[in-house]
């Protein structure tokens, strides 16, 4: 009582928002792991929950709190963290063990030892972050803005509310005609003006990542830059200039372009940005660790208000060391059990190098999906494998292990970061939605691993699958899962047996990311790092994204982006989001793909 | 000097990223082979696609002389492949000297000119948070005076309020508030790093975020309809911005 008013409670860390938010995240990991076998991505289950959250939490059962719903979307959303980080790893040891069984052999308990630690250090790692990179850096988390405006919806005006179901019907007009190929995935204006292949000059068709562009103004245009310096610079330097991509004498000149570009891609610009991404994340962890030792110290002062009688808005700083200490133990069990031949030193290496690693990448994911809602997923667990490859002396069952904490771990990281973003917009309390991560935080590898081993073991008579029974794979027709980022792995990991990693490329560039660190521009080396990651088409697209929302915010001043553009940018999220779903699960419900 | 600084550090990159992506030899070479190899592969793959399609059709003719042209293209490729195989890859240390070789020193070269650059926009922008470049300042006191100012006055509007009420009015104020003042400080905290520290800054900034964070729990609250929860959020938001005030001044006078 208050005032003489009868206080309902504020719901907030409930039964029903977790009771909630585990189904939602049970259904959408295993739909998800489906999907990312079929299809080679993943989907970030936030919004989906979010929606579902309205439709029972507030609809259904006439609870009113967008803080319970923010914890329900929290949950969901952390528990469907594993199915991309399963399905991009653990698959290639399925697949490498049809031409070699002796990997078919593996142990399941350090697997799922090795999921579960990666699920619990990715949230013990945020938590002390959230100050750094949510309150003092203020990174933008699209996806999170996205999310915190479809939670906050219920209390904006008429007007932002259009402009919210406006910018989801643009993304849904848009994402439908990319998906029936009556527009383009990449508008090729470069082709039109007859410019070389190797400076390409494409805009990505995809309404999310204009959104994010709109969402993320200025603080994103390093990002653009880099990729304008990419492919409009050094590419153009490197072919006509160097004369450092030169083709082989044999080629024909009609071929001479495509391999070009394929070589500056894949050889010389991605392994480049792969180092910086390393050399910047480096950086930054040095540079901010003031910060992180105050954070700490403020999690310690949390826990004595509590212990007062007060109220702690942060989760105490001994939980975090218990669950950091208790994945870490948990990661060596996975490497000491991981095959027969792992000794105690080998399996302690692996673990501290892999919990490093997995801080580091961790690190470099939350950041580069702060700035540009991308995440360089593949290409650290990529380089978490190689690293575990060499220590291991070739052990690719150690490797995978490793991998699959790391993937889960670097996802998890990313994902509960911009759950506090949603959180910190909706004055949620950091604490709740921590308290709920870690609880549930090994939920997601079991339901991910399940599903992904009844797909291997799919029998013969034409069910969905991708093992060896499987008469869909094997004849070619029909519902074979493909499995396509695993697949990129396994091509990775057979390389690897080559030694032919980018060694050159990954120092060169991690030095390069140190120094472009000493900048006083948040985040310059990962967003210059994550350009040359990726393709140019989706950079400059996202760029133009950041130059309309500059001139917008230049003529119409800063509370229109607040006011406006935020909620039409936050519908282009959630739109693309929601009609990508609905079209991939119709899609397969057809037998489609 | 801003814009001394941005040159140099487009210019470090570029030249930097250039010769770092660069190819030692014996790398290029392999790539070339592999390159060669691939390219040979597809003729092999799109002859076989002719053999198919003349089968169907059924065009003896056509089936002959595509067979033809298979054949010689595996030949040609599996000449491709054999030189392919004779070359050795790289061992990580030998790829790695050799990169140093050919790109060394533009990457070098390119490094430091990144390190002068940032050198540059650090002394810009410690002097912009000293006023001595005329930009706007980053006024944290005022800023947060005026938070309070409009924690009390959303105090007034919703002491009374009984449950169930969700206060458009004091959701506006909040709103305007973030909008006007905070948002616009926020974006200005470079200036603050600059001034105090990163360690002193987050002493102040940490409190002021908290503020933030409450005031948009009584936004959210009030939309609820559930104006305890706002008091109680109302409450320490204020608590959070006045430990913010006290942190600054200590900042100040260590300053």
């Amino acid at each position: 009582m208050e005032q003489g008013q009868a206080a309902r409670p504020y719901h907030e860390l409930s039964i029903p928002a977790i009771v909630m938010g585990t189904l939602m995240g049970v259904i959408m990991t295993a739909s998800f792991v489906y999907i990312a076998l079929k299809l080679g991505f993943g989907l970030s289950g936030s919004t989906v929950a979010a929606i579902a959250g309205f439709i029972v939490l507030r609809g259904a059962m006439g609870r009113r709190s967008i803080v319970e719903n923010n914890v329900q979307q929290t949950v969901a959303s952390g528990i469907n963290t594993a199915s991309a980080g399963i399905v991009f790893t653990l698959p290639a040891l399925f697949l490498m063990s049809v031409k070699d069984p002796s990997l078919a052999d593996f142990p399941i308990f350090p697997l799922i030892f090795s999921a579960i630690a990666g699920s619990l250090m990715g949230i013990v790692l945020i938590i002390p972050l959230r100050k750094q990179m949510v309150e003092f850096e203020r990174l933008k988390f699209p996806s999170g803005i996205a999310v915190a405006t479809l939670l906050r919806s219920p209390g904006e005006g008429r007007m932002q509310g259009m402009l919210l179901l406006g910018g989801a019907g643009c993304a849904l007009l848009l994402t439908v005609l990319v998906n029936l190929s009556i527009l383009p995935e990449d508008l090729d204006i470069g082709h039109l003006f007859g410019l070389p292949t190797v400076v390409p000059f494409a805009l990505y068709i995809s309404a999310a990542n204009f959104g994010a562009g709109l969402l993320s103004g200025r603080g994103g245009l390093p990002f653009a830059v880099g990729g304008v310096l990419a492919w409009w610079v050094i590419s153009p330097i490197a072919v006509f200039a160097g004369g450092w991509v030169e083709p082989p004498a044999a080629m024909p000149e009609a071929a001479v372009g495509a391999w070009q570009y394929g070589e500056l891609y894949s050889q010389m610009l991605r392994p480049l940005g792969i180092g910086l991404l390393i050399g910047g994340a480096l950086a930054g962890i040095v540079s901010t660790l003031p910060a992180v030792k105050g954070a700490m110290q403020s999690l310690s002062a949390a826990a004595k208000t509590a212990a007062a009688g007060g109220s702690a808005d942060e989760i105490d700083a001994k939980w975090v060391y218990t669950g950091a200490v208790g994945a870490f133990v948990l990661l060596f069990l996975a490497a000491t059990f991981a095959t027969d031949d792992m000794g105690v030193g080998g399996a302690l290496l692996v673990a501290v190098v892999g919990s490093v690693w997995l801080a580091l990448a961790g690190v470099i994911v939350a950041t580069a999906t702060g700035h540009t809602d991308i995440s360089p997923l593949s290409g650290l667990a990529l380089i978490a494998v190689t690293l575990m490859f060499f220590l291991t002396a070739g052990n690719v069952t150690a490797a995978i292990l490793i991998g699959v904490a790391v993937c889960i771990a670097t996802n998890q990281c990313a994902d509960m970061m911009s759950d506090l973003k949603t959180g910190h917009m909706v004055g949620a309390r950091p604490r709740e939605q921590q308290i709920a991560q870690l609880l549930l935080c090994w939920i997601g590898p079991f339901v991910a691993i399940g599903v992904l081993m009844l797909l291997w073991n799919a029998p013969g008579d034409g069910t969905p699958g991708f093992g060896p029974m499987s008469t869909t794979c094997i004849s070619g027709v029909g519902d074979c899962l493909s499995a396509p980022q695993a697949g990129a792995l396994q091509g990775i990991i057979e390389a690897l047996r080559d030694s032919d990693a980018a060694v050159d490329k990954y120092i060169g560039g991690a030095v390069l990311g140190g120094a472009l660190s000493i900048f006083p521009i948040g985040g310059v080396a990962v967003l210059v790092g994550l350009a040359m990651y990726l393709p140019f088409s989706i950079t400059l697209a996202y760029g133009v994204g950041c130059l309309t929302s500059m001139g917008i915010e230049r003529a119409w001043g800063k509370s229109f982006i607040g006011r406006k553009l935020i909620p039409f940018a936050a519908g282009l999220i959630v739109g693309e989001a929601m009609t990508q779903l609905v079209w991939t699960l119709g899609k397969l419900t057809m037998g489609g793909a | 000097m801003r814009i001394l600084g941005m040159l140099l550090l487009v210019a470090g990159v570029s030249l930097a990223a250039s010769f770092g992506a660069r190819n030692g030899d014996s790398h290029s070479e392999y790539r070339r082979a592999i390159g060669m190899v691939g390219h040979l592969q597809g003729i092999v793959e799109a002859g076989n696609a002719e053999v198919n399609q003349a089968k169907e059709d059924g065009d003896m003719i056509a089936l002959k002389v595509a067979k033809k042209k298979v054949t010689a293209a595996i030949s040609v490729r599996d000449d491709a492949q054999a030189e392919l195989d004779a070359l050795v890859l790289p061992e990580p240390r030998q790829r790695l000297m050799e990169w140093l070789q050919v790109g060394g020193i533009g990457w070098g070269g390119g490094t430091v000119l990144i390190a002068a650059g940032a050198f540059l926009a650090r002394r810009e922008q410690a002097a912009a948070a000293s006023g001595a470049t005329g930009d706007t300042r980053a006024d944290f006191p005022s800023t947060v005076r005026k938070a309070l100012e409009v924690i009390e006055a959303v105090d007034a509007e919703i002491a009374d309020l009984p449950m169930d009420q969700t206060a458009p009015k004091a959701r506006d104020a909040i709103d305007d508030l973030h909008d006007g003042h905070l948002a616009p400080l926020v974006d200005a905290r470079g200036q603050l790093v600059a001034r105090h520290g990163l360690s002193a800054f987050a002493l102040y900034f940490g409190p002021f975020s908290g503020g933030e964070r409450n005031l948009a729990r009584v936004w959210s609250a009030l939309t609820d309809g559930h104006v305890v929860e706002a008091r109680r959020a109302l409450g320490r938001s204020r608590a959070e911005f006045s430990n913010a005030l006290v942190a600054w001044e200590k900042a100040e006078a260590d300053a």
